[in-house]
């Protein structure tokens, strides 16, 4: 059975990973999963300089789902490279750091030192976060915007730039077309849908930002609708995630498009999700003859 | 390594406005824990898909059982409070830091608030099991008559017991920091409660040249250290951090913390 799959020419050992800002850098996780059996692991955002991240609460539940906003809290990026790249560096799965920036120039910044430092295999360029202190990300919102900010940082690094985009986008299959004219590797659907909460009680928003972004099951069809357009329109692989809590869930992505998976939220509902998912796979290709996870991606485009 | 683990609901009872007592048999996770920590507990509900962080209330080594007193405010702790004995619960833990004890001191305050008063039981125990000669005053503030909870249970440790309630039914009316003693006379004081409590609480041990250790909430999700959502500010040289509770505390140096 084959469950190796090749995102802009790096092979996975199999096509799961961990979606961003879900399992920090991983040494919180580490004690209750072996990362090592991973297809990839995606660290939390890093942004140029220190981001103190946003007031509390900074996340509050719904329904199948959860809201939160995080404002990409991290110490920069010289930080993330002396005291979090040894540690991804001794993880043997591929790596994938996200980026983020205030603007074009902070994610150039980011990712051309994260290519100097080495032990990264890929970027994931964050230009679509929801949850941002002071309003959402915008740049991932617009094909414009989307196309300078993939082609200047690739002009800055070698690593297979990944592209991670937000169904908040007025037309994301548009947004997605211009990420790949701009030389994307690959691209990451879904991030978190912009949402809110109002606690009755007091009469205010739930949330210090009053804005998140909503993860979890209640995102799931929202995000294989985004695969399953996008996947039809470019020829770059799609890691697809958004509400992934089981096996089941994974192969819908697949199907839809999706050359890889992340999972998400569901890291919090039960911290070995994610090798439970790869297992789930494994038992559905068994049960259904497939000897190659490829054979699977975009086989329900219709 | 460690994992999600699946606990049995021995028993489950309501104790007072909206506060259960539940016990939850888990003998290897039971052996680990320490006075201070929590547990994260699923509600069973696969709607609700995040755990609820839950103060321990107290510890049975010898029969493998965790006490919690929770109260049942929200959506998922009312979820929690449907389970009954037989059943299991989902559990992570125990997570988080907990109390410490310095045997050099004698004198002990232990100031809880409401919902917080619980984890400060099992601290009250185990100062009485680890400080030979020491004396433990405890002064726990309620809403109402209806909401005081585990006065029995603290008068089998400690020394002396002040209960106030914001209403006067029960106890001396207003709230538990007033009731401190104006001359001192403690070594520590440990505290649980509303952040405005802690904040008086801190100024009270400030005052009186003493060191205060308090016990924090905030919203989690994943409750391991790996989200960054519960986070409380915290002096760092001239600058402030925010940093996780659920991992570098709950429990803090009151000295650590900046009250707002």
């Amino acid at each position: 059975m084959k469950l190796s799959v090749k995102i802009a020419g790096v092979e996975w050992k199999n096509p799961i990973t961990t979606a961003s800002g879900t399992v920090n850098s991983g040494k919180e996780y580490s004690p209750y999963i072996d990362f090592n059996l991973l297809g990839a692991i995606t660290s939390k955002g890093v942004s140029g300089k220190e981001w103190k991240g946003s007031k509390v609460p900074r996340v509050t539940e719904s329904y199948g789902g959860m809201i939160s906003s995080i404002g990409v809290q991290n110490l920069g990026v010289e930080a993330f490279i002396r005291n979090d790249v040894p540690f991804f560096r001794r993880i043997d799965t591929v790596s994938i750091v996200n980026v983020c920036g205030h603007d074009i120039d902070e994610y150039c910044h980011v990712a051309s030192r994260l290519t100097e430092a080495g032990g990264i295999d890929m970027l994931e360029l964050n230009i679509s976060s929801p949850s941002m202190p002071g309003g959402p990300m915008h740049i991932g919102h617009d094909w414009k915007s989307t196309e300078e900010v993939v082609r200047r940082v690739k002009a800055v690094t070698n690593l297979p730039v990944i592209a991670k985009l937000s169904p908040n986008a007025y037309d994301i299959v548009e947004v997605a077309k211009a990420a790949e004219n701009a030389g994307a590797d690959a691209l990451s659907l879904i991030n978190t849908l912009s949402a809110m909460r109002i606690d009755i009680e007091r009469k205010r928003p739930v949330l210090g930002n009053i804005f998140g972004g909503l993860s979890g099951p209640a995102i799931k069809p929202v995000a294989i609708r985004s695969v399953y357009q996008v996947a039809q329109v470019v020829k770059i692989p799609i890691i697809g995630m958004g509400g992934i809590m089981r096996a089941e869930d994974a192969i819908e992505f697949i199907l839809a498009g999706a050359t890889a998976i992340a999972v998400g939220t569901a890291n919090f509902v039960n911290p070995r999700a994610s090798l439970d998912v790869l297992e789930g796979i494994e038992a559905y290709m068994e049960k259904h003859g497939v000897d190659d996870v490829n054979d699977l991606v975009g086989a329900a485009i219709l | 390594m460690k994992e999600l683990f699946q606990a049995e609901v021995v028993a489950n009872q309501l104790i007072g406005g909206e506060v259960y007592d539940l016990y939850l048999r888990a003998p290897k996770e039971v052996e680990k824990a320490r006075a201070g920590q929590f547990l994260s507990v699923f509600t069973g509900n696969p709607s609700m898909i995040l755990p609820r962080p839950l103060s321990i209330c107290e510890l049975d080594k010898i029969g493998g059982v965790f006490r919690i007193v929770y109260r049942a405010g929200g959506d998922g702790t009312k979820e929690i409070a449907k389970a009954v004995a037989g059943d299991y619960l989902g559990v992570l833990g125990p997570l988080g830091t907990a109390f410490k004890v310095n045997k050099a001191h004698k004198n002990f305050a232990i100031v809880g608030g409401g919902i917080g008063v619980p984890p400060l039981l099992e601290l009250s125990k185990r100062i009485r099991h680890e400080v030979p000669g020491s004396k433990i005053s405890v002064f726990l503030g309620f809403r109402s008559k209806y909401q005081v909870i585990l006065e029995a249970d603290f008068k089998k440790y400690v020394d002396h017991i002040h209960i106030t309630t914001d209403d006067g039914t029960y106890g001396t009316k207003g709230n538990n920091i007033a009731v401190l003693p104006p001359q001192g006379g403690f070594d520590i004081a440990y505290g649980c409660g509303p952040l405005i409590m802690l904040k008086f609480l801190a100024k009270y041990a400030e005052d009186k040249d003493i060191p205060c250790v308090v016990s924090t909430e905030e919203h989690m999700a994943c409750s391991v250290g790996a989200c960054m959502a519960c986070v409380i500010k915290v002096k760092k040289g001239n600058d402030w951090a925010y940093v996780r509770v659920c991992c570098t505390g709950p429990v803090f140096d009151a000295k650590e913390l900046i009250w707002e």
